[in-house]
C-alpha cells in the first residue's frame, strides 16, 4: 500500500489509527500490540500477499536466533548463531535482489548460458534485512534486552517505516511500544504529525510526481535532448529523487508522530550542503549510521591511520552503492561517491578554505551528475546522456514533449479564463522554467519540512495551508491520462 | 487555537471539502459513468478512453459506430438518415480488436436495445493477441469501466475529472454551447492538413523494397483466435443484432508501404483468413472498399497513409446502406487475390 493512496488516506490510516488508540483506551495493550502488528502485515500484503510469507519467516528465524543467543553463554556457540544469520540474511537479501545480476555477470565473463530466474524483488527486504541485522549484531554484542515475539515482529513491521525507511533500530522503537504514556492518543502529535504528513504527501505528489514525469520523458529519449534540456533533465531527476525519498520519510515521520512514535530524521536539507562529506550528514542519515556503527567502525574506522580509513570510506561506498540496487549503476554512483568523499578528506583543509559558494557548486554539480548515473537503465545509458548533456549543442528552447510534461490541464483550464490563447501558446515552457525555479530556492533557502513541524503552531493559517494541500494531493491522487497516440 | 480544534477542523473540513467536490462530480457526472448528459447542461464530448463507457452504457441508442481513429469522422446523423437508426459514435484511437470487443461486450450489457453495430477491422490491429490492448494497462481508467463501486473514488476525487470534467461543462453550458454531437465528435478535418505533402511527410517518402514474407503459421494462429474471440464469439452471442464489419479504406500509401516491406501478400492473407471465419455468421456484413482505386490513390483524401477524409466516411455509409461492396461466402477468395494481385502490379509512382 502506498501512502499517497485512496486506500491508506481514507480507510487503513484512519482505522489503524482508532483502532490502535481505541484498544490502548480500555488497556488491553497486547491486543493493541497485535491489531499494530497485523494491520502492518496488510499494508505490507497489500503490494503482494506472497510478500508476507518472506517478512513473517524473517521476523520468526531472526527472533529465533537471538532468542537462542540469549539463553547461551558459551561465546563460541554464539559466534556460531552470529554467523549463521547474517548468512541467512545476507544471504535471503542476496537471492531476491542479487541472483539474477550475479548470474547475468558469471554468464557474461564466463560465457555460460546459466538461466535467469526473473525473482520478483519483495518491497523493503533491504530495509527490513538491514534492521534484523543491526538487532542480531547488537544482540550479539549484549546490547539488547530481550524483547518477546510480538514486540520484536511489531518492530520489524512497524508499517510507517518498513517500506523505504528511515532504518529504525530496535532500540529507538520497541521501548516507545512499550512505554504507557504514549499508549494515549494526544492531539497536540495528532495535528504536528497530520502537518508533517501533508507537506511530506505534497513533495511527492505536487513536486516529485511532476518532474518524475519530465525525467521519464527525457531519459526516454535522451538522443533529441540538447545540453540545456540534458541539463534540465539532470535537475529534474535531483528535484524528483529528493522531494519523493524525502517526503516519504515525512510521511512515515508525521504518521509515527500521530501515533506518539518518534521515528528519526532521514533528511536534512541536503542540497543545501556545502562538502560530499556534509551532503551524507544531511542524505538517507539512518542509512550513514547504519554504515558506521556496523561496517565502518569494525572496519577499523579512522583509528588504522589515513591510508585504510580512505579504504573504509571507499568501502562503505561501494557497499552502499550495491545496497542501493542490483545494478552496475548503483555500484559506480557509489565507488564515485566513496571516491570523492576520500579525495574531500584529504584536502580537508583546501575545501575548507574554499570560498562556499564554489564548494557548493562543486558539490552540487557532483551530486547531480552522479544522480543520473543512479538513474539510468544501465552504464551505457548514462555515458550516452553525459554524451548529449556534454555534448555543447544547444537548440535554444525548451523541448515540447519536455514541456508538456508541465503542461499541466487543471492549471491550465483556470488560465485559460484569464490569458488570451496567444499567451497560452507559451504556457508549457515558461512552466517548465518557472517549475525549477521556485523549486530551487524552496530547497537552497527554505527550512524543510520537519523544521516546519517542529515549530509547528495550530493556527489558522496552518490549517487553511493544511487542509488546501491535503485535499490537492487526494484529488491528484487519480490522473487522467493523456492518449498522445493519435495513428490507428 | 487549541490542538484539539486544529486536528478536528482539518479532518471535518477536509471531509466535508471532498464531498462537495465529490458530489459535484457525481451529479454533473462528465465522464457519464452514472448518468446520460443532465438536460439543464451541455456537455463538451471529447475523451474517448474516458467518456465511451459512459456513452455505451447509459446514452439512449440503437446502433453503435466503433472502431480506432478510423471511425473519428462519421456522422451518426447521416447513418441515421440511411439506416433509421438512432446511433453514438464511439471511436477509440489506436483500439485493438479486444478493446473493441470489451467495450461491446459492456455496451450490450447495459443496453438490450442494440439492433446494429458497425465496426472498422483494422488491418495494423489484425495480427495483434487476442487479448491485447493499444496502451500499457496502467494508462487505462480501469475505475470507470468495471463494477466495482468502490474505486470510483478515483472518478469522484479527481481534480483532473473535476476541473477538466466537471467544471468543463459547466463553462461549456454557460458559453452557450451545446453538447457535442456525434458528427463533431472526434472530427478532425479542421485539424490536420491533407493532400500529398501531409502524406508524404508522415510516410518518409520511397521506401527500400524487401524480398516478400510468407505468413507464418504462428501469426495464421494469432489471427484465427482473435477473430474468433473479439468477433466470433461476440457475434453469435447477439443473433438478433446485425454486425457491420469493413476494413477500413486505407491509402494507396499503405499498401506500397505493405509491398516494399515484403508483407503485403502477408497481410492480405490475414484480411482473408477473417473473412473466411467471419462469414460463417449470417449476422456479419463484411465490407472492403479496396477496389476504388481513384479514391484510395488520390493524397487529396488523406492526412496520412491511414486516414482518410470525411467524405469516404460518407461515401462508406452509402455503400453500405446499399450493399455495394459486400464481401460474401462465395467472392471473398476471389476478392482477396485480385486485390494482391492488383496492388502487387501497381504502379507507385505517380504518388511521389
Amino acid at each position: 500500500m502506498l501512502f499517497n493512496s485512496y486506500i491508506f488516506v481514507l480507510l487503513f490510516f484512519p482505522l489503524c489509527l482508532t483502532g490502535y488508540f481505541l484498544l490502548n483506551h480500555y488497556k488491553r495493550y497486547t491486543l493493541a500490540q497485535l491489531f499494530l502488528f497485523g494491520m502492518s502485515l496488510w499494508f505490507y500484503g497489500f503490494f503482494n500477499p506472497s510478500y508476507l510469507l518472506i517478512i513473517l519467516f524473517s521476523i520468526v528465524i531472526n527472533y529465533g536466533f537471538t532468542w537462542i543467543m540469549g539463553k547461551t553463554k558459551q561465546l563460541g556457540f554464539k559466534r556460531v548463531i552470529l554467523i549463521t544469520a547474517l548468512l541467512l540474511n545476507i544471504g535471503i537479501l542476496f537471492y531476491y535482489k542479487y541472483y539474477d545480476f550475479f548470474l547475468y555477470n558469471l554468464n557474461i565473463v564466463f560465457h555460460t548460458d546459466y538461466t535467469l530466474r526473473n525473482i520478483l524483488l519483495p518491497l523493503g527486504i533491504s530495509f527490513f534485512t538491514f534492521q534484523q541485522i543491526s538487532y542480531i549484531i547488537d544482540a550479539y554484542r549484549g546490547e539488547v534486552q530481550q524483547y518477546n515475539f510480538l514486540q520484536y515482529a511489531s518492530f520489524v513491521a512497524y508499517f510507517p517505516q518498513l517500506i523505504a525507511g528511515p532504518i529504525v533500530t530496535h532500540d529507538e522503537l520497541i521501548p516507545q511500544f512499550a512505554d504507557l504514556s504514549k499508549k494515549v492518543f494526544r492531539w497536540d502529535n495528532f495535528s504536528s504529525g497530520l502537518f508533517l504528513f501533508v507537506l511530506g504527501l505534497s513533495k511527492k505528489v505536487l513536486i516529485a510526481d511532476v518532474f518524475g514525469n519530465a525525467v521519464n520523458w527525457g531519459f526516454s529519449n535522451i538522443e533529441v535532448l540538447d545540453t540545456l534540456n540534458a541539463g534540465f533533465v539532470m535537475l529534474a531527476y535531483t528535484i524528483q529523487i529528493y522531494f519523493d525519498f524525502s517526503g516519504y520519510c515525512d510521511m512515515a515521520i508525521g504518521i509515527g508522530r500521530m501515533m506518539n512514535i518518534d521515528l528519526p530524521v532521514n533528511f536534512d536539507s541536503p542540497y543545501k550542503a556545502l562538502t560530499i562529506t556534509e551532503f551524507w550528514s544531511r542524505w538517507h542519515k539512518t542509512l550513514t549510521r547504519f554504515f558506521t556503527k556496523y561496517i565502518y567502525i569494525p572496519l577499523g574506522g579512522n583509528r588504522k591511520g589515513k591510508l585504510r580509513t580512505y579504504l573504509h570510506v571507499f568501502i562503505v561506498f561501494a557497499i552502499s552503492g550495491l545496497w542501493h540496487g542490483a545494478n552496475w549503476t548503483f555500484i559506480v554512483w557509489g565507488i564515485l561517491h566513496g571516491l570523492f568523499m576520500v579525495i574531500t578528506r584529504h584536502w580537508k583543509s583546501g575545501f575548507d578554505k574554499m570560498n562556499p559558494v564554489l564548494s557548493w557548486i562543486i558539490t552540487f554539480s557532483f551530486v547531480n551528475l552522479t544522480w543520473v548515473i543512479f538513474r539510468a537503465d544501465g552504464i551505457s545509458e548514462a555515458l550516452h546522456f553525459f554524451q548529449r548533456l556534454f555534448s555543447m549543442e544547444f537548440f535554444g528552447t525548451v523541448h515540447t514533449s519536455l514541456a508538456d510534461c508541465f503542461n499541466l490541464a487543471d492549471v491550465r483550464f483556470w488560465l485559460e479564463l484569464m490569458l488570451p490563447a496567444h499567451i497560452m501558446g507559451y504556457y508549457p515552457k515558461v512552466m517548465t522554467v518557472l517549475s525549477a525555479a521556485i523549486v530551487m530556492p524552496i530547497i537552497l533557502f527554505s527550512r524543510n519540512a520537519y523544521q516546519y513541524a517542529e515549530s509547528f503552531q495550530p493556527t489558522r493559517k496552518t490549517m487553511l495551508i493544511t487542509v488546501v494541500l491535503l485535499t490537492l494531493c487526494i484529488m491528484s491522487f487519480s490522473g487522467v491520462s493523456t492518449f498522445l497516440y493519435f495513428n490507428f | 487555537m487549541e490542538y484539539k480544534k486544529w486536528g478536528m477542523s482539518v479532518v471535518a473540513i477536509t471531509l466535508i471539502v471532498l464531498c462537495i467536490l465529490g458530489s459535484i462530480t457525481a451529479i454533473i457526472d462528465p465522464y457519464f459513468h452514472y448518468h446520460k448528459p443532465l438536460e439543464s447542461l451541455e456537455y463538451p464530448i471529447y475523451d474517448e478512453r474516458h467518456q465511451s463507457d459512459g456513452i455505451l452504457r447509459n446514452f439512449d441508442y440503437d446502433t453503435i459506430i466503433i472502431g480506432s481513429s478510423m471511425t473519428l469522422n462519421f456522422k451518426t446523423s447521416e447513418l441515421d438518415s440511411f439506416f433509421g437508426t438512432n446511433a453514438v459514435k464511439v471511436p477509440l484511437s489506436a483500439a485493438t480488436y479486444n478493446e473493441v470487443n470489451s467495450n461491446l461486450q459492456r455496451a450490450f450489457a447495459a443496453n438490450p436495445n442494440i439492433k446494429k453495430v458497425f465496426i472498422g477491422l483494422d488491418g495494423f490491429a489484425i495480427t495483434r493477441d487476442k487479448n491485447a490492448f493499444a496502451f500499457a494497462a496502467e494508462q487505462y481508467p480501469t475505475y470507470l469501466t468495471d463494477n466495482y463501486l468502490l474505486n470510483d473514488v478515483n472518478y469522484l476525487f479527481n481534480k483532473q475529472a473535476f476541473v477538466t470534467g466537471s467544471l468543463r461543462v459547466l463553462m461549456h453550458t454557460l458559453q452557450k454551447n451545446k453538447t457535442t454531437s456525434f458528427d463533431e465528435y472526434g472530427n478532425y478535418m479542421d485539424l490536420y492538413p491533407f493532400g500529398k505533402e501531409a502524406v508524404l511527410l508522415h510516410t518518409g517518402g520511397r521506401q527500400p523494397a524487401n524480398e516478400e514474407q510468407l505468413l507464418s503459421e504462428e501469426t495464421k494462429q494469432i489471427v484465427t483466435e482473435s477473430i474468433q474471440k473479439n468477433v466470433i464469439s461476440l457475434v453469435e452471442q447477439h443473433p438478433d443484432v446485425q454486425f457491420y464489419y469493413f476494413f477500413p479504406p486505407v491509402s494507396m500509401y499503405y499498401f506500397y508501404m505493405l509491398k516494399q516491406n515484403g508483407t503485403l501478400k502477408g497481410e492480405l492473407e490475414t484480411y482473408k483468413i477473417a473473412s473466411n471465419l467471419m462469414l460463417q455468421c449470417d449476422n456479419i456484413h463484411l465490407f472492403s472498399f479496396f477496389e476504388e482505386l481513384d479514391m484510395i490513390s488520390n493524397p487529396d483524401n488523406y492526412m496520412d497513409a491511414y486516414h482518410y477524409c470525411e467524405d469516404i466516411n460518407s461515401q462508406m455509409l452509402v455503400w453500405m446502406s446499399e450493399g455495394s461492396h459486400l464481401l460474401t461466402k462465395e467472392n471473398y477468395v476471389d476478392y482477396w487475390d485480385s486485390i494482391y494481385e492488383t496492388f502487387n502490379s501497381y504502379n507507385y509512382d505517380p504518388l511521389f
